[in-house]
């Protein structure tokens, strides 16, 4: 028990170092433009006060990025930063889906991992076994 | 009257089917194997290594006709599980379900209806098979760029295979005397289960997740009727979205139906659970660790247990 608090420690203390250490949109995807690597996005929410009136931004996809089929209409978040020099581009170094999109409704696991501790599934607990 | 029902339900779906763009069948197979310190959630435990065989098939919908059903996400799966433990025997069960989504507000809002059947059989514990069958609305909240909300609601009955026999005592006609004998009752539980799962993106590869949870289970069985709160949170890492690391922790009090009849029981429940995982283009290999204490104020009910786990699934 004691090693798993002094893992929590530390992945709480990763964590807040992590927060914030990027800029992030949300937004629809409008146009894709595999050749150049780019993408428009519809600006739904953003963490760069000077975006907070642009409706729609170009993003320049920076490397790849593994396991994200992307098609117009997806919500996405893209995580980044905003460079002044180059027009207005935004620089993205990652994309995660939404995961609503698809009506996965545990996309990373929790809930199968809580078990139906709840009282469906698996072995449950009780007077009468 | 019921056969009338299923048959429009059938055609229902029949329409949504040819009404949507039926996208590739997803399926997975997954084996673990692993060491299982107390198989029956007992205080006299019973270890066991085991093996976990599964496979699942899920055909996603998507509907694309400008129509009321445009944008709407659907999925219909089936689940086949089976659990040999070497040293004790064996379970498994068979899960079919459907799952509706249908973005409004932008894709903002994402509400849903849910439903599934569940047929679970263990050879171990026999009075624990049973069939469930229930339904559920969930609705998730894009709050803003770093976090999400998702509150369910679902419903559920889980019926038992067998029936409770106990000892039941009648007043002997007016003699004064008392005859014991044995009466069966059979055995069925209505779940009610409300959730809200708060999800805050920290980086693009760090999220935490909170999760709360109210449970009411009324039962046939008076002993088992119960009211449960859990708490979780969820510490998720995924480096350059091939690896994936998690803590999770949970604490749940349940609080049983206490008559004078039946002992006094409540349960405090902690579980802590830790995993890795490593994803390739068809292949995931995982590695788990759990960890559960049930405080019960019966001691028979108290246990505590440790699962670990390894293993992989692919993908087709």
């Amino acid at each position: 028990m004691r090693i798993y608090i002094v893992f929590l420690i530390v992945m709480t203390h990763i964590f807040v170092c992590q927060a914030f250490s990027s800029e992030v949109i949300l937004g629809t995807v409008d146009t894709i433009d595999d050749d150049k690597g780019e993408l428009q996005l519809k600006v739904m929410d953003s963490s760069i006060a000077k975006l907070e009136d642009k409706k729609v931004i170009r993003v320049k996809i920076m490397g790849r990025n593994p396991g994200l089929n992307l098609k117009t209409g997806d919500v996405v978040r893209v995580w980044g930063y905003h460079d002044d020099q180059s027009l207005g581009v935004f620089k993205a170094h990652s994309i995660t889906g939404q995961a609503c999109n698809r009506p996965n409704r545990d996309p990373t696991g929790v809930r199968s991992r809580l078990g139906r501790r709840s009282g469906m599934g698996g072995r449950k607990r009780g007077h009468h076994r | 009257m019921k056969i009338f029902e299923i048959a429009i339900l059938i055609v229902l779906i029949a329409n949504l089917i040819s009404a949507s763009q039926v996208l590739a069948l997803d399926i997975s197979m997954g084996f673990d194997a692993g060491y299982d310190n107390n198989v029956t959630q007992m205080p006299d435990a019973l270890d066991s290594g085991f093996g976990n065989y599964k496979i699942r098939f899920a055909q996603p919908l998507t509907f694309s006709h400008p129509s009321l059903l445009n944008n709407l996400d659907g999925e219909f799966f089936t689940l086949f599980q089976y659990k040999d433990y070497f040293a004790v025997r064996d379970n498994y069960r068979l899960e079919a379900g459907t799952t509706f989504s249908w973005p409004i507000f932008d894709k903002r809002l994402i509400p849903g209806i849910m439903s599934d059947i569940f047929f679970f059989r263990d050879n171990l514990i026999e009075s624990d098979s049973r069939n469930e069958w229930g339904a559920g609305v969930f609705i998730n909240w894009v709050t803003g760029n770093r976090l999400n909300f998702e509150l369910w609601h679902n419903q559920w009955r889980a019926d038992y295979r067998q029936s409770i026999i106990y000892k039941g005592s009648n007043s002997g006609s007016g003699k004064g005397q008392s005859n014991n004998k044995n009466l069966s009752k059979s055995r069925y539980d209505r779940i009610q289960i409300t959730g809200l799962n708060g999800t805050f993106f920290c980086s693009s590869e760090f999220q935490t997740d909170v999760i709360l949870e109210y449970s009411r289970i009324q039962s046939s069985v008076s002993s088992e009727s119960s009211r449960g709160k859990t708490a979780t949170a969820v510490l998720n890492w995924t480096p350059r979205k091939v690896w994936e690391v998690y803590f999770q922790g949970s604490a749940a009090k349940i609080d049983y139906e206490n008559r004078v009849e039946t002992p006094y029981r409540e349960d405090k429940v902690t579980n802590i659970c830790f995993g890795l995982s490593r994803y390739f283009q068809y292949v995931t290999l995982k590695i788990s660790f759990e960890r559960e204490n049930n405080h019960s104020s019966l001691p028979d009910e108290t246990y505590h247990q440790e699962v670990i786990q390894c293993g992989f699934i692919l993908f087709f």
